[in-house]
């Protein structure tokens, strides 16, 4: 009994050894490093040198650069997420009407969340140029001359939030498969009870659809912390640093300047502060997130 | 239908198709042109470098040219796109498998040289060659590449900046080409005629246009550092000069029209260069162009002429950037690296080396190269070049400072000249700005116990 036990576990962390041995050696272990390495003065080179806490004082205290790329990716993640939920709700609901060429619509909306980030960021680019861009070419036609988008430090985050909607097709396949997952005889008693549509969207889909809300919400805080590409792409952190994102100050630091050490104190507070806003949103779901049963 | 249940044509179907995507990869596999050196007995010498595109054919050439110069060595080249470069070296030298030679575009050989990813190359130099830089170089190459006292790269081809100027256009203002101005100020007179700005504000095409603030500081007698003292020099009258002239020639059109002007131009890259498209009258840029005006706009009648200092101001000033040649630490074949390294810059034999410089339109290191009756050749057929040697003999010609932290303070010094040209900020904030910064850099480097 015991060795058939045994035998059956063996075959399987047999099958899921290639993934746990991956896990282990290049996700857990680097994990943990960076622990000890953001106490340290690291180029990648020579061997770490042991400063203590002294990375965490200075970027909290003499790096005026950690708190714009801080605040760059806050207002980011506050804008953005929000922006992304509500309009990937709003797609998901309009999709999930009885409308003829339904699943044309579905894929059209989705298919730009399949496209490579870079080959989005590389159109945008052309989209958003102030003076040949498409963006700029239809405004002026209606009378409106156009900001310089990416080039201009008031606008270039703007830019990027703006562009980030692109990709809300991801999250509207989500959404509409929660919108399947609503019960119909909700929407019945609803309309025995004499809802209209508005007082139904209210009091049944959206409180239904919470759960599905809730969990985009995670990904887009921890998306939006994240965020590196298309800043790295298109902008490169300017004009005069208004899209320096944090993991792009964190690569720059890393890649650029050779000072890992750094960079993993960077990692681990961002870490810190996602694990925060997370602990909140988790604990405040008591009072907004409406599980089925 | 088989006993598996599986239809026979279908099956032989498949097995044709399967047999004939085997065969075409094998096919590929065999006659796929690995490489082009053919000595299996030589030792190889791993090179890396970003020159694709229109620098390919010219890197492939020397590589050539060095396999066939070769008893001992061959050159096995792998090409790398600039944004993965850096980091690809880094990793490779870390985990002990670097490549013998690389050639980077990046200013960053300090930071390099600092954290041990190469190694110095003076130990591999002969006296002779090391006596042929010191005194033979151009005053630029002898100053670049140097970081605490070790030469640990050496120039393969360096910018320089020069005014390119239409006389076309000059002809059309009234203008006589056979004059150039002499100073900033007569430059800046003579681009106003050469403006073309429509009625909203829009520019159509500019006279001329100074390019950032490194390339104007040393017209102005600034920099960012003082090789005698070793010492930054970013907060100095002369910097703020650069930086307030680079503001009113903008403010001229208005900081946004600008801006929307240079966004709109196409790619900077080769045919589409904005001076060859009438978008400039006179720009300043950098030597490879003229190689680019004779393969892509033969047809374009344009000369060049060093970039005029303001009144009290630096002639034939400069800011260079180099391309380095380095040899990681831990390369595998440092010998065979520095061959190769000796070999195309022409530290070894000057001479020689000639033959390279004009296929890829560079600046030589020495004059001796520029002397050799194969790059005079060249020259006759482009003889704007001359200018760019011209400014290449000058002592004025300011480096990316050899510090430690090179590449974070030259990020600030863009960023500088971001705040000004834009207008956010004015020239005396900017340069406030930019002492401050570097000096909280200063401080966390010094806090964390780095040597700088």
């Amino acid at each position: 009994m015991r060795s058939k036990f045994l035998r059956e576990n063996l075959t399987g962390y047999g099958f899921i050894a290639p993934w746990l041995i991956g896990f282990l050696l290049f996700t857990s272990f680097p994990f943990l490093s960076s622990i000890y390495l953001s106490f340290t003065r690291y180029n990648i080179v020579t061997p770490p040198v042991w400063v203590g806490g002294q990375n965490y004082k200075m970027l909290l205290h003499d790096d005026p650069q950690f708190h714009t790329a801080l605040w760059v990716t806050l207002r980011f993640a506050a804008v953005s997420v929000p922006l992304g939920i509500v309009c990937g709700v709003a797609l998901a609901l309009l999709l999930n009407q009885n409308v003829r060429g339904l699943s044309i619509y579905r894929t059209i909306f989705f298919l730009p969340s399949i496209v490579p980030t870079v080959a989005t960021a590389t159109i945008f680019l052309w989209l958003l140029n102030p003076e040949i861009g498409l963006v700029n070419g239809m405004l002026h036609k209606i009378g409106i001359e156009g900001p310089a988008w990416l080039l201009d430090p008031k606008w270039a985050p703007w830019s990027l939030i703006m562009m980030s909607l692109w990709g809300v097709g991801g999250s509207m396949v989500i959404y509409l498969a929660g919108l399947k997952d609503i019960p119909a005889y909700l929407y019945e008693a609803a309309l025995l009870d004499g809802a209209n549509p508005v007082q139904r969207l209210r009091h049944v889909t959206i409180p239904m659809l919470t759960p599905v809300i809730f969990f985009n919400l995670i990904m887009g805080v921890i998306g939006a912390f994240q965020y590196f590409t298309e800043a790295y792409v298109m902008t490169k952190g300017g004009p005069e640093d208004s899209t320096l994102y944090y993991a792009l100050y964190l690569f720059q630091r890393a890649w650029r300047y050779l000072d890992m050490g750094y960079a993993s104190a960077l990692a681990w507070v961002l870490f810190a502060v996602i694990m925060t806003i997370n602990i909140v949103l988790f604990r405040s779901q008591k009072k907004w997130v409406h599980y089925g049963s | 239908m088989a006993a598996d249940g599986f239809d026979p044509g279908r099956r032989k179907a498949i097995r044709t198709v399967v047999g004939a995507a085997a065969s075409v990869a094998a096919a590929g596999f065999v006659l796929q042109p690995t490489s082009f050196f053919f000595h299996t007995k030589r030792r190889k010498v791993r090179f890396w470098h970003e020159l694709g595109g229109i620098w390919m054919e010219p890197m492939m050439a020397t590589l050539e040219a060095f396999n066939r110069s070769q008893d001992t060595y061959e050159m096995e080249p792998l090409l790398m796109s600039d944004t993965e470069a850096d980091s690809k070296l880094m990793l490779s030298t870390v985990g002990g498998d670097p490549p013998d030679v690389v050639l980077v575009w990046s200013q960053i050989t300090s930071v390099w040289a600092q954290s041990g990813l190469i190694q110095p190359l003076d130990p591999f130099m002969s006296t002779d060659e090391m006596r042929r830089l010191k005194e033979t170089a151009y005053p630029v190459i002898r100053k670049s590449g140097w970081y605490n006292g070790h030469l640990y790269g050496i120039v393969e081809g360096f910018d320089l900046w020069v005014c390119y100027y239409r006389p076309d256009h000059f002809r059309e203002a009234g203008l006589n080409p056979d004059h150039f101005p002499e100073t900033l100020e007569d430059l800046l007179d003579v681009a106003e005629k050469l403006h073309k700005v429509e009625k909203g504000g829009d520019i159509s095409r500019l006279g001329f246009l100074p390019k950032d603030f490194q390339t104007v500081a040393p017209l102005f007698g600034g920099g960012f550092f003082d090789e005698k003292t070793g010492k930054l020099t970013l907060n100095t009258p002369e910097n703020l000069k650069a930086l307030h002239f680079l503001a009113d020639t903008r403010k001229r059109f208005g900081f946004d029209k600008v801006v929307k002007f240079e966004s709109g131009l196409a790619s900077d890259d080769g045919a589409s260069w904005s001076f060859m498209h009438d978008k400039y009258s006179i720009i300043a840029d950098g030597e490879w162009r003229v190689e680019q005006l004779h393969r892509y706009a033969p047809q374009i009648e344009y000369r060049t002429a060093t970039v005029p200092p303001p009144r009290g101001g630096k002639p034939k000033a400069s800011f260079s950037m180099t391309n380095f040649l380095v040899m990681p630490k831990g390369a595998r074949e440092p010998k065979g690296g520095w061959e190769f390294i000796r070999f195309w810059s022409g530290i070894h034999d000057p001479i020689r080396a000639a033959e390279f410089y004009p296929i890829f339109g560079w600046m030589p290191l020495s004059p001796l190269t520029a002397e050799a009756p194969v790059y005079q050749k060249w020259l006759k057929e482009v003889p704007q070049y001359r200018t760019f040697l011209d400014v290449a003999a000058s002592d004025n010609i300011c480096i990316t400072p050899p510090v430690p932290y090179q590449t974070y303070l030259m990020d600030q010094v863009q960023k500088t000249n971001d705040y000004v040209t834009r207008g956010t900020k004015t020239p005396e904030d900017a340069i406030v700005w930019l002492e401050t910064e570097v000096a909280h850099e200063l401080k966390r480097r010094k806090d964390l116990g780095y040597v700088d």
